[in-house]
């Protein structure tokens, strides 16, 4: 027995030892890992009702990965990262947090990212259709990095109509404007201000109604130039004195921007100085 | 009670096997209410399988069996079967309280009979006192008489013994043999199989002795020997001599007639007898 | 047939006895629970649906401890009988091959009924206290019981579709190890199945495939289920069903007169067998 206690003794002080040290090595390894997920049709035939946790370990997997890119500042590896995005997707297409990661990390990824990441949050849609995030992000995928703002605003749209909440169509309204989309932006500006009831918003939303009737009445002006030139005016001024007395002084929440090679009158935020 | 017409048994040829094994070849054999039939034969004799073909374990390929008049396949005819299985099979991880239980329960007993019926068997067995222990912390011996129990429990006619005093100390063999008696004389019927040829000349009436799967002898006890051996004579100086016929023995009493101390008449002894009709000498 | 119920009930609850026995129970409840605290390790990383993800995690520990018990303990049931000889001690019995094969079954559906119910207890408190202690009521907003208890029969179904399987197969073959092996291709096969129907349909629309083998995987189908049909999971977190009731009643009874169909063969396979 006491040979036994030895060496026991013993192994056990070569295990401490040793695992200390690979203990060490591994703590101060850098590297990422993230492997390739597996093929989705072997998950789904082989794991059927496991499919929905194999996505959450995708997805854990691909949080630790991002979360030690961020720590030591490394590439990301966005191939590999879409992958398994999409497998989770595919996989678990009910997890929010899926939607919710890809659309924050493959939005930094790339024009071809973000449309992969489009596509999934569409497929998203589909499952959870009463999911108003998710035409939120969509929309805010074109509008910031697609610059494809008629796509935006009717997600915009959609996501006001499940969330309730004016502040999607007041922006889709604005962005119909800036598109010069301005007959669809009014439409909306007056349903927002049917439905309100506060009235400082409803005095908000006047001003901007006012403004985009100015805006049309100016577009109208152009088309009428049209008929009778032949073509645009090369600038706004050109309307005045026979169409217009004088431009409309519109509010200082919008500036007006005109492309002469289309005629077409659009409203834009102005930019804050910075 | 059991009738064997013409059964034949062959067991399906197994992988490396050169042939099918013929287990039973033609047996016939009829149990009457209230006998008790002694069933031996060798190692690999065919006891086994006919008591398995009684049982419905395994099915006959000729031959028919009828058993308390139905066919072995009509479940409910075992109600009035206790069987005691050469190797006893219990879940082990049960009590003898519930082994019982389940057994009378099968038999479509009450639960206040089973309980009466558990208690006269297991005191009689001497195995009250551990009733509500495991059966896996049972002894060889223990676990036996625990299968005698779960045979009787449920006041089966016919009892269908296959080697009862296996794992018995000798108290315990006579225990049960005493007990076989005592059913014996309650007018159970009993076929009995066992390789301990003292008991089965002493607890049933007629003997049924299979080799390599046929029947060598059908009958009663005393058609076993053949009757008068010989002579035993014993002479002053120890030394004994065999006399077979009257011409030897009239022999040996002319020469040594003044030595002769004393003369016995030699019978065949049933295990003398076993092996002769076994061997065919 | 009273009577004959009564013998089955017997045989049952000595196969439940001798299970709880061997911890077959206790065990994985505790392998169950073990499991569940390692993986609330995890659960930091979801902020968004929180809800879905501990669902799924509580759902996926009692199949996969429904499918071990499958697998470890059912598997080998009928084979310790014949190994161990207790068979013959309980078809000594006034009980037909049958009973002993409804009773066998009874018992270890007994066993994973009490293993479910255990967990999908411990599964609904954990649910109920992790939706009072979430403070963004959107991570998750609907816990609905019901549903909870439909999912909860969904995967007892499944599983127990899964314990005919394995009763027919132990009545068929003989030995532990070649049920096991039989048993898991029987899982994978009904896994895998759904996918490749999905696919040959998908060839033989766009003509890459005989139409003859979309007819061929349809009748496979009829004998390895869909066992994913019944995973209602999902439905916990919303308040109105996605799929009618007459649906998923359709579904149960699917299920329920496919264990009768497998019961009956495996009887029927039983009583053709010599018992040795």
């Amino acid at each position: 027995m006491k040979r036994i206690g030895v060496v026991f003794a013993a192994a056990l002080l070569c295990y401490a030892y040793a695992f200390n040290h690979v203990d060490a090595v591994y703590a101060t390894d850098e590297k990422a890992h993230l492997t390739a997920p597996p093929s989705m049709s072997v998950i789904k035939a082989t794991l059927p009702y496991l499919q929905q946790l194999t996505g959450e370990v995708l997805y854990v997997k691909t949080a630790v990965y991002i979360g030690s890119v961020i720590k030591h500042k490394l590439n990301i590896q966005p191939e590999l990262l879409a992958n398994n995005f999409e497998t989770m997707q595919k996989v678990h297409p009910y997890l929010f947090d899926v939607y919710h990661m890809e659309n924050a990390y493959m939005r930094d990824m790339g024009d071809p990212y973000v449309k992969r990441s489009i596509a999934m949050l569409k497929d998203g849609m589909i499952k959870l259709p009463n999911e108003w995030r998710l035409p939120f992000y969509i929309a805010f995928n074109y509008f910031y990095v697609l610059k494809d703002n008629s796509s935006a605003y009717q997600y915009l749209h959609k996501a006001t109509e499940l969330s309730g909440n004016k502040f999607f169509s007041h922006l889709a309204s604005v962005l119909s404007a800036k598109d010069g989309e301005l007959k669809a932006g009014i439409i909306w500006l007056k349903a927002l201000y049917e439905n309100e009831t506060v009235q400082i918003e409803r005095e908000g939303l006047l001003k901007d109604i006012q403004a985009y009737e100015k805006a049309i009445m100016v577009q109208n002006k152009v088309y009428q130039y049209k008929q009778i030139e032949g073509s645009f005016p090369t600038k706004l001024e050109n309307l005045i004195p026979n169409y217009l007395p004088s431009l409309p002084a519109i509010e200082a929440k919008f500036e007006i921007l005109y492309d002469d090679e289309l005629g077409l009158i659009s409203l834009q935020r102005p930019r804050k100085s910075t | 009670m059991i009738k064997f017409n013409n059964v034949s048994k062959t067991y399906t040829k197994q992988i490396g096997e050169k042939e099918a094994f013929k287990a039973l070849i033609d047996v016939s054999f009829h149990l009457k209410q209230g006998q008790a039939l002694g069933l031996i034969g060798a190692n690999g004799a065919g006891k086994s399988t006919s008591i398995r073909l009684l049982m419905d374990f395994i099915r006959p390929n000729d031959g028919e069996i009828f058993l308390l008049g139905a066919e072995p396949e009509r479940a409910i005819m075992r109600k009035h079967i206790g069987y005691l299985p050469e190797v006893t099979s219990f879940p082990k991880n049960l009590t003898c309280m519930e082994m019982l239980y389940f057994a009378g329960k099968a038999c479509g007993m009450q639960k206040k009979d089973i309980q009466v019926q558990a208690e006269r068997w297991l005191t009689r067995l001497g195995l009250w006192e551990h009733r509500n222990r495991l059966l896996r912390g049972y002894s060889k011996g223990m676990q036996q008489r625990a299968s005698f129990a779960v045979a009787l429990v449920h006041n089966p006619k016919l009892l269908i013994l296959d080697e009862p005093m296996s794992g018995l100390d000798p108290l315990g063999r006579a225990d049960i043999v005493s007990l076989i008696e005592e059913l014996k004389k309650e007018g159970k019927t009993i076929l009995f199989c066992s390789h301990l040829l003292d008991d089965v000349e002493r607890l049933t009436d007629e003997v049924l002795i299979l080799h390599k799967g046929q029947v060598k002898y059908y009958g009663g006890l005393k058609g076993v020997r053949e009757g008068q051996k010989g002579w035993r004579i014993t002479l002053s100086n120890g030394e004994v001599k065999f006399a077979k016929s009257r011409e030897d023995l009239t022999g040996v009493l002319s020469e040594l007639a003044e030595q002769i101390e004393d003369i016995q008449v030699e019978h065949e002894s049933f295990e003398q007898a076993f092996l002769r009709i076994v061997k065919g000498d | 047939m009273v009577d004959s119920i009564k013998r089955i009930q017997a045989l049952a609850k000595i196969i439940f006895l001798d299970g709880m026995r061997r911890h077959a129970v206790i065990g994985l409840v505790g392998l169950a629970l073990i499991s569940e605290m390692f993986g609330l390790i995890f659960l930091d990383f979801f902020a968004q649906d929180l809800g879905r993800a501990v669902s799924d995690f509580l759902f996926s520990t009692m199949w996969v401890t429904g499918l071990i018990f499958l697998f470890f303990h059912a598997v080998q049931v009928m084979a310790w009988d014949e190994e161990h000889k207790v068979i013959f001690g309980i078809i000594s019995r006034p009980i037909s091959r049958s009973e002993y094969v409804i009773g066998v079954g009874l018992g270890l559906a007994m066993l994973l009924l009490l293993l479910e119910a255990v967990l999908g207890g411990l599964a609904f408190a954990a649910l109920l206290w992790v939706k009072s202690s979430v403070v963004i009521e959107l991570y998750f907003q609907v816990f609905n019981y019901t549903h909870f208890i439909l999912a909860w029969f969904g995967l007892v179904l499944s599983l127990l579709v899964v314990l005919s399987a394995i009763l027919l197969f132990s009545g068929v073959v003989r030995g532990g190890f070649a049920v096991l092996m039989m048993s898991i291709s029987y899982y994978f096969i009904a896994s895998g199945l759904p996918l490749a129907r999905e696919h040959i349909s998908t060839l033989v629309q766009q003509g890459g495939a005989n139409a003859a083998l979309e007819y061929i995987l349809q009748g496979l189908s009829f004998l390895f289920p869909d066992l994913n049909r019944m995973d209602y999971k999902n439905f916990i977190l919303v308040d109105v069903l996605p799929v009618s009731v007459s649906e998923i009643s359709m579904q149960a009874m699917l299920s329920a007169a496919y264990i009768v169909l497998a019961l009956s063969v495996a009887c029927f396979a039983y009583n053709k067998r010599d018992i040795q």
